[in-house]
């Protein structure tokens, strides 16, 4: 199934290819399910790309002048292509809404989606060491020291964010293209927008998510990962942790674990109106902060306050950010 | 000096060394990974593959105070130097992660001498831990290093079944053996076997292997090629791999006032990875893309310190492949330098 | 330099620096000081190369490396010049007298100013590039005997930022000195020359340079430039270098990389295999050419 998505993709890419155009898909390294982005700057590339359950870098993040700057060809002057999960999708439609890429320039291609798996978790579960991996039907077949064979069921390894199923909804935009079976996907996903998750919001005291927060966060060690594959994070070099002239100082001290809490709280307070809950800063920091844990709640809010959830279409305003006169909270 | 340490003494050892210095080792975190964290005894975990956090952060902190200020009413300024003098023993470092030690030894050495490191490292005793396992990312014998190399190490253990082989190296770890040598128990003869069997079994198990070596003093002619290019158009300038690695020793100095006349001057790590890392004041930037960046941290892993220190940067322990968030890993990024290095030969 | 080898202990903390009392502030240009720092008990005595910087410190505010444009031993001070550019600089410009910096240093390798020697010394310098110039110039004259004739070609953005006015009229006085201004752009009140400070090095222009083209050749060939300025300023003078085929090996340029520590330690001023703050910040510009352009 998934290597026919994969075929399809390829033959879509193909058939709406033009001269000038570029892609954004994902591409395999030489380790075991580690999948890289992947930038498709002439047709015959195109064979190269990969989908398959590991492809879990969002790759909306390079709409974002963060990252987009840099990577268009010189000759660029048609489309850029980008191959999307359908929660990467809802980014890239947020990306829209803020106006920060036009979508005269990016030509969407959303793709069926079965959950996908995080390499770091299998390894974490093969105790760091996976020479090879083999997919069959719902396990994942793996080779660990010296030739041993483990079986891995493949929802184990799933981002958080598969098993929570709140950003799978499909967009409400007509302009894209969808690779897979749009019915099927959308049944598979109909049960899981309707539960409920338990966030530790619901259950801890706010003493309680202190402790927490402040244990959480006393790990970081503000690479800026988190910051930098953020869909959500547009500011590029202007970011307020850029700016050499803002003495550093308020943002750090002699004491690394102090300070975090404003960095992410400032990182928080920017973001959280338009966080899709993609879960890519959590995918992405090295010392694993469960950093979703504040914009799922927040999402919620959102949603109980305004019945607005960032990343549906790709015109809404930001609710933060707008008001409409004689509204009660203005 | 040649010992063996019954599984079942480690405990007490550990509880014995505790008395006199804080005992840092490789523990499981309640996320499930393996850190190295201050331990009490039992819980110490010294078999698999390399941690994902390197012991850097003992040795080189992530932030810490060079020395407090006082503005005095008269005007004057009073200094207080930062002064750690407490004792540390790390134990379980793995090769790869002792050969960045040595490293890191040796660059803060030099015509100025970085005080608060080498005091630390004064105060340490390492031992290390022959690697039995290897990490799916690991290449150090690419860089010529092996999974029981004991440079760095004051004492060095191998996992010899029941027991562990025991050695030590320096004065420091003799020293310590001697001091505890009713919990050590004499060694056979033939236990040193137990390094090349590890070292066999491990080196067979690593994934990747480029001789890197061979790629000495010649990584420089990548300089201008395009593949930079390809790597930094995906990678997002985060640090993440800077932070994890075990050599990175970039900082940045900053001050802060507690109160009006106090303060303290520290520093945080800081990474070349970083947009504002060279930005002059001026507004103008020596490394201002993305490619320019990227290319950076790889030449000075293998191409600027072989010219100052005649030596790598790098010890192949994989960790800056295993946190990029979006899969750029070094093993690739040395495969193209090596073919562009080949090709600039024939 | 060499005589400061002897390798010191580590609890010779090279981080810590000594208080200096500001002894004297004058303005210099709108946007410019001028601070004589004198030296405290004990650190009275410094070995110092012109073209080296020290460290200079605002407790609770930062550090920054400020080239020395001179050392005076007789009061025991020394002179920084300090353009108000950014956090720490600003605060330093809000210093008053009797209070007290931070100083470390001298570091950085200095012009390597005994290979000078019986040599003309054409000083090239944009904006405020001319203040760690000031120290060589200030050695000239000092030791006059030892050189033959010195030039100095400064450009400011206009007359309001030029430095060093009332020295500059004194050093035109001297015997084998001349001193040539330019200003960016044509402006009100300004009779002398415009236009950036590489039109002074290129020999089709009215006022070019004295002794690179209007003497003996041979003269031409005893000849040692030194050029700072930001790296637009130096890329451009080294291109009309360039065009009269002048020697690489009797250019020295100075590189002003972001710095942290001063000591080669926290590796911002990295360009190559150098550490602008330890083998730099004088490079030759034959060095330059092989050095990544990182600068």
């Amino acid at each position: 199934m998934k290597k026919q998505i994969e075929k399809n993709i390829k033959s879509l890419l193909h058939s709406i290819w033009k001269s000038g155009d570029m892609a954004i898909s994902w591409t395999k390294t030489s380790i075991p399910g580690k999948r890289t982005p992947f930038f498709i700057k002439n047709k015959n590339q195109i064979d190269q790309l990969v989908f398959d359950t590991f492809c879990a870098v969002s790759l909306a993040t390079y709409l974002t002048e963060f990252n987009r700057k840099e990577i268009l060809p010189e000759d660029f002057k048609g489309k850029l292509h980008i191959t999307c999960k359908p929660c990467d999708a809802r980014s890239v439609m947020q990306l829209f809404s803020d106006m920060q890429v036009s979508e005269e320039l990016v030509n969407l291609i959303v793709i069926q989606c079965d959950g996908i798996a995080d390499e770091s978790k299998l390894t974490k579960i093969m105790s760091g060491y996976v020479s090879n991996i083999e997919e069959e039907n719902d396990r994942f077949i793996c080779k660990g020291i010296g030739g041993t064979e483990k079986s891995v069921p493949i929802r184990d390894c799933w981002l958080d964010k598969c098993s929570d199923g709140k950003n799978c909804d499909l967009p409400y935009y007509y302009g894209y293209y969808f690779v897979g079976n749009e019915t099927e996907y959308r049944k598979r996903i109909s049960n899981l927008l309707h539960t409920k998750t338990d966030l530790v919001q619901d259950t801890m005291s706010p003493k309680e998510l202190k402790k927490l927060v402040n244990k959480e966060l006393s790990s970081c060690i503000r690479c800026n990962a988190c910051r930098n594959v953020c869909p959500a994070c547009f500011c590029s070099d202007r970011c307020v942790f850029e700016q050499p002239k803002v003495n550093v100082k308020y943002l750090d001290s002699e004491d690394a674990s102090k300070n975090n809490i404003l960095y992410h709280m400032i990182r928080f307070n920017h973001v959280a109106p338009n966080c899709t809950g993609c879960g890519e800063c959590e995918r992405a920091c090295p010392m694993s902060i469960p950093l979703s844990m504040f914009y799922k709640y927040f999402n919620r809010l959102m949603w109980e306050e305004f019945e607005y959830k960032p990343g549906k279409t790709n015109s809404e305003r930001q609710k933060l950010l707008s008001y409409h006169l004689g509204e009660d909270l203005v | 000096m040649r010992k063996r340490l019954q599984k079942q003494k480690l405990s007490s050892l550990i509880k014995k060394l505790k008395e006199d210095a804080t005992v840092i080792a490789p523990v499981m975190t309640d996320k499930n990974e393996v850190d190295f964290l201050p331990v009490n005894s039992e819980e110490v975990i010294l078999s698999g593959a390399r941690s994902l956090y390197s012991p850097k952060k003992y040795i080189f902190k992530q932030s810490e105070s060079m020395y407090d200020y006082t503005i005095q009413d008269s005007g004057k300024v009073t200094v207080k130097e930062s002064c750690e003098n407490e004792k540390q023993i790390i134990m379980g470092i793995r090769p790869c992660d002792l050969h960045a030690i040595e490293y890191m030894k040796e660059f803060y050495s030099g015509k100025y001498k970085d005080s608060y490191i080498l005091r630390r490292l004064e105060n340490s005793v390492l031992i290390g831990l022959a690697c039995t396992e290897p990490s799916t990312n690991c290449f150090c014998t690419s860089l010529g290093n092996s999974p029981v190399d004991t440079d760095g190490s004051d004492i060095m253990m191998a996992d010899a079944g029941s027991f562990y082989f025991v050695k030590g190296i320096t004065e420091k770890g003799k020293k310590l053996i001697e001091n505890n040598k009713d919990i050590f128990e004499d060694s056979q003869e033939d236990d040193e076997r137990v390094l090349s069997d590890i070292k066999e079994s491990c080196e067979k198990a690593i994934l990747e292997k480029i001789d890197v070596t061979a790629l000495k003093n010649k990584v420089g002619s990548a300089y201008n090629s395009d593949i930079w290019k390809k790597y930094s158009d995906i990678c997002v300038n985060c640090g993440a791999c800077t932070f994890n690695c075990p050599t990175c020793t970039c900082f940045d100095v900053a001050d802060t006032s507690r109160s009006k006349n106090e303060g303290c001057h520290y520093r945080t790590w800081d990474t070349c990875q970083n947009f504002a890392f060279t930005l002059h004041a001026s507004g103008h930037n020596p490394r201002s893309t993305s490619e320019e960046r990227l290319r950076q941290r790889v030449m000075h892993k293998y191409q600027y310190t072989v010219d100052q220190m005649d030596q790598f940067s790098c010890t192949g322990c994989g960790r800056c492949t295993q946190v990029c968030p979006v899969g750029i890993s070094m093993i690739a990024i040395l495969k193209d330098i090596k073919e562009v290095v080949d090709n600039g030969e024939e | 330099m060499e005589k400061n080898k002897k390798a010191p202990s580590i609890n010779q903390n090279p981080y810590i620096p000594f208080f200096g009392k500001l002894t004297d502030i004058i303005d210099e240009s709108h946007v410019t000081k001028r601070f004589f720092v004198e030296l405290p008990k004990g650190h009275e005595k410094v070995d110092f190369i012109p073209g080296q910087f020290f460290q200079l410190t605002v407790p609770g505010v930062g550090e920054i490396p400020i080239s020395l444009s001179d050392y005076i031993p007789e009061k025991k001070s020394l002179l920084f010049c300090i353009a108000n550019t950014g956090i720490v600089t600003n605060k330093i410009h809000q210093m008053k007298v009797g209070e007290f910096i931070g100083v470390r240093g001298p570091y950085g390798n200095g012009f390597p100013i005994e290979k000078f020697k019986g040599k003309n010394i054409v000083i090239v310098a944009g904006g405020i590039g001319l203040f760690p110039l000031r120290s060589v110039i200030e050695y000239y004259f000092r030791n006059k005997n030892d050189f033959n004739k010195l030039e100095v070609l400064y450009g400011a953005r206009n007359p309001r930022e030029i430095i060093f006015r009332e020295e500059m009229k004194s050093w035109r006085l001297k015997k084998d000195t001349t001193c040539k201004i330019t200003i960016d752009k044509p402006e009100k009140g300004w009779d002398g020359n415009t236009g950036f400070v590489c039109n002074l090095v290129d020999k089709n222009y009215s006022d070019s340079s004295e002794i690179l083209f209007h003497c003996a050749a041979s003269e031409r060939e005893n000849t040692v430039v030194l050029v700072v300025g930001p790296p637009v300023m130096f890329n451009s003078i080294l291109k009309k270098l360039e065009e009269i085929n002048f020697p690489d090996d009797s250019v020295y340029l100075s590189l002003e990389n972001h710095m942290k520590c001063g000591i080669g330690k926290c590796g911002h001023c990295n360009c190559g295999s150098k550490y602008v703050c330890q083998d730099g910040p004088i490079f030759s510009w034959k060095e330059l050419k092989t050095m990544e352009k990182e600068y």
